[in-house]
């Protein structure tokens, strides 16, 4: 569905000072079509398992795990961005999109999720990180 | 001028007063369901579809959903404090009417939980109304609605503020032109007490009950206010393609007498030699034959031969056949016409439902085949397929196919398996007698120290016809009819008495002369 690659190529288009900030709006943008139709709390455990798994790999992601219940917690991430390298953010937030639409596509099956993260991207950002046909 | 302004209104006037509003009829994608709801559910309308968990409500709401969807008539579907929405959608896309291409297109599922929290009605309302406003639905579907109703009681909302809530959600949703559904888990005991079933213009209730070792679903259309729905339980059922309703068979009684007039009307010819002389010239067409008779008394080998003389004659056949998996089809002959294609099969052993469900397959195949007979084998093997639920209503749900049958101008023939008794003549153990225009009965005598069969028409409604009994004899040929035992009595007792001059032969063949 996401792959990293394309991810993080889409980011390293934007000056490394916008870097958190772009990054973040990737994730603001998938979660806000998420909540919509499956409500915060579907949208919180969705998102709490995607940061525990990509953690072990940017294990500076983890203190964002542990406060799994914070009904901010994607402000959380924002504030964790914001001290760390622009490459490490680009990675870190290729992975966590990337692992978060994997469980989607596990739950809801691969065309769905294509349709929801096409709407929650939109436009140019769908050309750039998901291709024309939705690569999975 | 006060003469013109006068010719100038009048018409207006009378064009306003003549015609009345014509609600429109919103096909529902659910087969069966139409036919009950009086033709569609009504544009507009607020409706509750209600029942127990796991009683298809969500199926149906989706399967009405995606067959209304399109990019002029969008919907709006939210979802509640129920069934959480990400397993609505994982378990919903597996019906084949879930078409992935409308969602975020023509179908938009907003989530209402965070606006529960607080137990506010108007909070909800108000966020209902904003979607509503934002993406003009044409349909509304709110699941489930019963979530809503707690989250206020927990919020000490009072039964008025409900009562206010629903109104000023119907008015909303009304003024806004969309048809809404609101959905929820409700008993029957509640259905006094809440205001929804008040203010509702439309009730669907969706029930399940356990009957021994099966579970049987039923739908009812409790109210729809407009049109005339079918009353009563109607049987469904939940497959890969979503719901499908089989509608209780309902009895056109003057379609009926119109085919049935006592001595007129065309015959139908049964394939077997001197049968028909025997039925009076035929089996009137479009009536009912009920064939009685013990084990192996060849009541199959007579409804064959009745199908495949239908297929000489260019009147294609449809056989339920419930004694038998077709794998191991009934006889050469029939498997002949099956396989051919000549004669279709209902796989009566995957129903286990209903008479309805049943009657719906038969029609269908009836339709696909154009066919004029139909076999039901046997009375006794389709009690055993029925789920336990039905064997009480047995005889008028019988009664009730036939009537639909026959009512399409269908020849019935129908086989009932008898123990023979010899104590007593009964043509049905299920008191089915009565719903046969015709009776066939066949029967095992003791002849010269050999069963020997016999069969006698017993009864064929408004129409002369023999009274006689006669041996029988099934060769590969088919069914040969002899002679008339006309020389014995007590035959029914199974051991007939000689009684006339000796020499009388008893043999059947086929040459025997009547």
């Amino acid at each position: 569905m996401l792959k990293p690659r394309k991810i993080k190529i889409f980011l390293e288009k934007y000056p490394d000072e916008e870097t958190a900030e772009i990054a973040f709006s990737l994730l603001e943008k998938v979660a806000a079509a998420i909540v919509r139709i499956i409500g915060k709390d579907g949208f919180n455990a969705l998102y709490a398992r995607s940061l525990s798994l990509t953690a072990p790999t940017f294990p500076w992601l983890a203190a964002s795990v542990m406060t799994l219940q914070d009904d901010d917690m994607l402000v959380l991430i924002k504030t964790s961005f914001v001290v760390q390298p622009p490459a490490e953010i680009r990675a870190a937030s290729s992975l966590l999109l990337t692992t978060f639409s994997d469980i989607l596509c596990r739950l809801v099956g691969d065309q769905l999720t294509a349709r929801i993260l096409h709407d929650a991207f939109g436009g140019e950002i769908v050309e750039a990180i998901m291709g024309d046909h939705f690569e999975s | 001028m006060m003469l013109l302004v006068e010719k100038l209104w009048k018409p207006l006037w009378e064009i306003t007063l003549n015609h009345k509003i014509r609600i429109r009829k919103l096909p529902t994608g659910v087969p069966g369901l139409d036919d009950l709801l009086g033709g569609g559910l009504p544009e507009y309308s607020f409706n509750l579809i209600a029942g127990c968990p796991g009683g298809g409500k969500t199926t149906l709401a989706h399967q009405i959903m995606f067959t209304q969807a399109s990019p002029t008539n969008r919907v709006l579907f939210f979802t509640v404090l129920g069934e959480p929405a990400l397993k609505m959608l994982r378990y919903q896309q597996q019906f084949s009417f879930f078409e992935i291409d409308k969602v975020n297109d023509s179908v938009r599922y907003v989530n209402l939980s965070q606006d529960l929290l607080q137990g506010d009605f108007d909070k909800v309302l108000t966020r209902i109304v904003n979607e509503v406003q934002q993406y003009v639905p044409g349909l509304v579907f709110v699941d489930s609605f019963r979530s809503v109703v707690r989250s206020g009681k927990q919020a000490h909302s009072g039964l008025s503020d409900m009562q206010r809530f629903l109104q000023r959600l119907a008015m909303e949703m009304t003024s806004w032109q969309a048809t809404t559904f609101l959905i929820g888990e409700y008993g029957a005991t509640e259905a006094d007490s809440s205001p929804i079933f008040t203010v509702a213009d439309g009730i669907l209730w969706l029930t399940q009950s356990l009957h021994r070792d099966t579970m049987v679903r039923k739908l009812q259309v409790v109210k729809m206010r407009g049109q005339s729905q079918h009353s009563g339980l109607h049987t469904f059922r939940i497959d890969d393609d979503g719901i499908q309703i089989y509608p209780r068979a309902m009895v056109q009684t003057n379609t009926i007498e119109a085919i049935k007039v006592p001595g007129g009307g065309k015959r139908i010819a049964m394939g077997i030699p001197k049968l028909d002389e025997m039925l009076g010239g035929g089996l009137p067409t479009g009536y009912a034959l009920l064939v009685v008779g013990p084990t192996g008394s060849g009541k199959t080998i007579l409804s064959t031969e009745f199908l495949a003389e239908g297929v000489r004659r260019g009147e294609p056949g449809v056989i339920a056949a419930f004694e038998k998996h077709p794998s191991q089809l009934l006889n050469k002959a029939l498997y002949t016409l099956v396989t051919a294609g000549q004669v279709g099969m209902i796989d009566a052993h995957s129903l286990s439902l209903s008479i309805d469900e049943t009657l719906h397959e038969l029609i269908k195949a009836i339709e696909r085949l154009q066919a004029k007979r139909v076999v039901i084998d046997s009375l006794s093997g389709f009690e055993l397929v029925l789920a336990p639920e039905f064997h009480e209503d047995f005889r008028s749900a019988l009664y009730r196919m036939v009537a639909v049958l026959t009512g399409m101008g269908v020849t019935v023939l129908m086989t009932s398996e008898l123990e023979d008794r010899y104590t007593d003549l009964r043509f049905s153990p299920f008191g089915s007698a009565f719903l046969a225009d015709a009776i066939i009965v066949q029967r095992y005598v003791e002849m010269e120290g050999n069963f020997k069969r016999v069969l006698s028409v017993a009864k064929v409604r408004g129409s002369g016809h023999s009274k006689e009994i006669r041996l029988f004899e099934i060769t590969d040929d088919g069914i040969i009819i002899g002679q008339p035992l006309k020389c014995y009595s007590g035959i029914l007792s199974g051991r007939p008495r000689f009684d006339a001059k000796p020499g009388t032969p008893m043999r059947a063949s086929k040459d025997d002369p009547s």
